[in-house]
């Protein structure tokens, strides 16, 4: 039996080509990282290899935690792709710009990035910046909630200026891309802040404070006063 | 043939540039086609720019640039039909100064005043000059590093850099190895000089940091590791070659995530860093390997203009945008997303 066999081609990313097929039978997705013939190629390799052992090491690590994320199957260095089972839903830019089937009305909407704001805060509860925070890279379902993929770019980290960023990315994502749905970012921030139990102190496995829901917020805010003439 | 009894005579917007250091006149015909413009420089001998005195500078060329706009295309105050200016985003004395020369002429010649986002005017000139219709902007000059493209009614910011701009980083580079302003030419020919010597060079012998966050840049770093470079014996042809190869790397990437998020296919470069043919090449290998096309105007529309200010104004009028002197403020932080686009 051929272990990959291949349905169709999903999405032609920046950053990979991601393919819908079975492995060993079962409904899978490949990950494959094309090569940049436009980057020096000792830059393209530095940066795939880094990239892919980032998001290995740290798919497993969440798997292990309970956040939902795409499980790895297979993983070749050399080759430059990865074998990761099929998550839920459909990317939220996709439910957004109504691309996909979606629930009725519009109360699902807030439903939604209340939940993304719930994933979020549980990836930077366990000392994990996700880096790419874009809609194309969190999945949602009504019957299985949010879920995130693409980790390339993330870290393991007790830098809050990190944590800061993914929100970042996201509150610039929305206004950009989704500008027409009213506090988009406020009602996520809600649900990044409904987990915490104020007070306590969240240490990293081999030691570290984690930085604190209302640090990172306030790091937030601050980083959107950085870019290029914000509404002072 | 018409004769010349039977054609209509041209008139045209004049466009007046002033975000930063260039103090620049231009304008465009009828259809929206510009024309050459005419431009000062400020060049500063050390350090960066001086607010105020470019400010000065730009004050004591204006006239002079006005009149040699003038000889240069045979043009009277009659011709002039329409007057724009940068309203910003840029430094808060020179805009102003722009402002006060686009105020004078709308008065003194009756004609209508526009103020204009010198941002949106990169796009506006690039999409003239190249004939492209929706692009995604890869904006890079001195002080901006943005990636824009056209999404529901606005120009928005898809990522951008969160410290300096990138030709800003280029050019402290360059001023600490004793390079004069603009540092980013000779970075540019110190780089091509190494990879000619040493073509099988290995980028992994003069790594430095990644500047991509996300869709998002940071440039800062690159600049701190790469000048330790330089200072711990590295050639510096070959920290030139490898600084290039890294932040244009980071910037092209930062474009194709933007291309692929808003399933747009042209990619547009603007900005006095899109002179750069190393950064020009990236770029269009890249939107070839997506199937899509990559375009770059002239670098004489590259570079800070009057002559784009003009295109962006006269669009703006015409779709209904006329602006009463008191609205004509000058905005230094002036958002690209900040005007509802009323033009096609």
């Amino acid at each position: 039996m051929q272990a990959w066999v291949e349905h169709e081609i999903l999405h032609i990313g920046a950053e990979a080509e991601v393919a819908s097929g079975l492995f060993l039978g079962r409904k899978s997705v490949q990950k494959r990282r094309i090569e940049r013939n436009w980057r020096h190629p000792d830059l393209d390799r530095r940066l795939c290899k880094s990239r892919m052992s980032a998001e290995a090491r740290i798919l497993i690590r969440l798997h292990k935690i309970g956040i939902q994320v795409p499980k790895i199957r297979q993983v070749n260095l050399e080759g430059r792709t990865m074998i990761l089972s099929k998550l839920p839903g459909h990317p939220v830019i996709d439910l957004l710009r109504g691309n996909c089937e979606t629930p009725d009305g519009d109360e699902w909407q807030k439903e939604m990035l209340f939940e993304i704001g719930i994933i979020v805060r549980k990836l930077h509860r366990n000392g994990v910046s996700h880096g790419d925070l874009s809609t194309n890279n969190i999945f949602w379902c009504p019957s299985n909630g949010a879920s995130l993929l693409d980790f390339g770019l993330s870290r393991i980290t007790e830098d809050i200026e990190h944590y800061g960023i993914d929100l970042h990315i996201l509150h610039e994502i929305l206004g950009a891309s989704h500008p027409s749905i009213e506090n988009a970012m406020q009602i996520l921030l809600s649900g990044y802040q409904s987990i915490d139990i104020e007070g306590k102190k969240l240490i990293m496995t081999g030691g570290g404070v984690l930085p604190t829901c209302k640090q990172i917020i306030k790091r937030y805010e601050d980083i959107i006063t950085r870019v290029r003439y914000a509404d002072n | 043939m018409p004769s010349s009894v039977d054609m209509k005579p041209m008139s045209y917007t004049l466009g007046i540039e002033s975000t930063a250091h260039t103090f620049s006149i231009g304008l465009c015909d009828d259809e929206g086609n510009p024309l050459p413009s005419t431009s000062a420089f400020v060049r500063p001998v050390k350090g960066g720019i001086h607010p105020r005195e470019a400010a000065d500078h730009h004050a004591e060329n204006c006239q002079s640039l006005i009149e040699q706009l003038f000889a240069k295309h045979s043009l009277k105050s009659e011709d002039i039909s329409a007057i724009a200016f940068s309203q910003g985003p840029g430094l808060g004395p020179c805009l102003r100064i722009g402002a006060s020369v686009a105020r004078t002429i709308s008065t003194a010649w009756e004609v209508p005043l526009i103020g204009v986002n010198h941002c949106v005017a990169h796009i506006e000139i690039g999409r003239q000059e190249c004939d492209c219709s929706d692009p995604v902007l890869l904006y890079v000059s001195g002080g901006n590093t943005q990636i824009i493209a056209r999404l529901e009614g606005k120009y928005r910011v898809l990522g951008e850099t969160l410290d300096i701009g990138i030709g800003n980083m280029l050019d402290k580079f360059a001023r600490e190895q004793g390079i004069p302003f603009p540092g980013g030419p000779v970075i540019e020919k110190n780089a091509l000089r190494w990879i000619t010597a040493n073509p099988n060079s290995s980028l992994d012998d003069f790594s430095l940091p990644y500047a991509v966050q996300g869709m998002d840049l940071a440039f800062s770093g690159v600049l701190t590791a790469a000048l330790m470079m330089v200072a711990k014996g590295a050639p510096l042809d070959a920290v030139c070659w490898s600084l290039q190869e890294h932040v244009f790397a980071a910037c092209v990437e930062v474009a194709e995530r933007a291309l692929a998020h808003t399933g747009k296919s042209e990619l547009l470069l603007g900005g006095g860093v899109a002179c750069n043919q190393k950064l020009r090449n990236m770029s269009s290998m890249m939107a070839e390997q997506r199937d899509g096309e990559c375009f770059v105007p002239e670098k004489k529309y590259c570079i800070d203009n009057g002559s784009m200010i003009a295109v962006l104004g006269r669009l703006r009028l015409i779709s209904g945008n006329e602006m009463n002197i008191e609205d004509s403020k000058i905005n230094q932080y002036m958002r690209t997303d900040s005007a509802e686009i009323t033009w096609s």
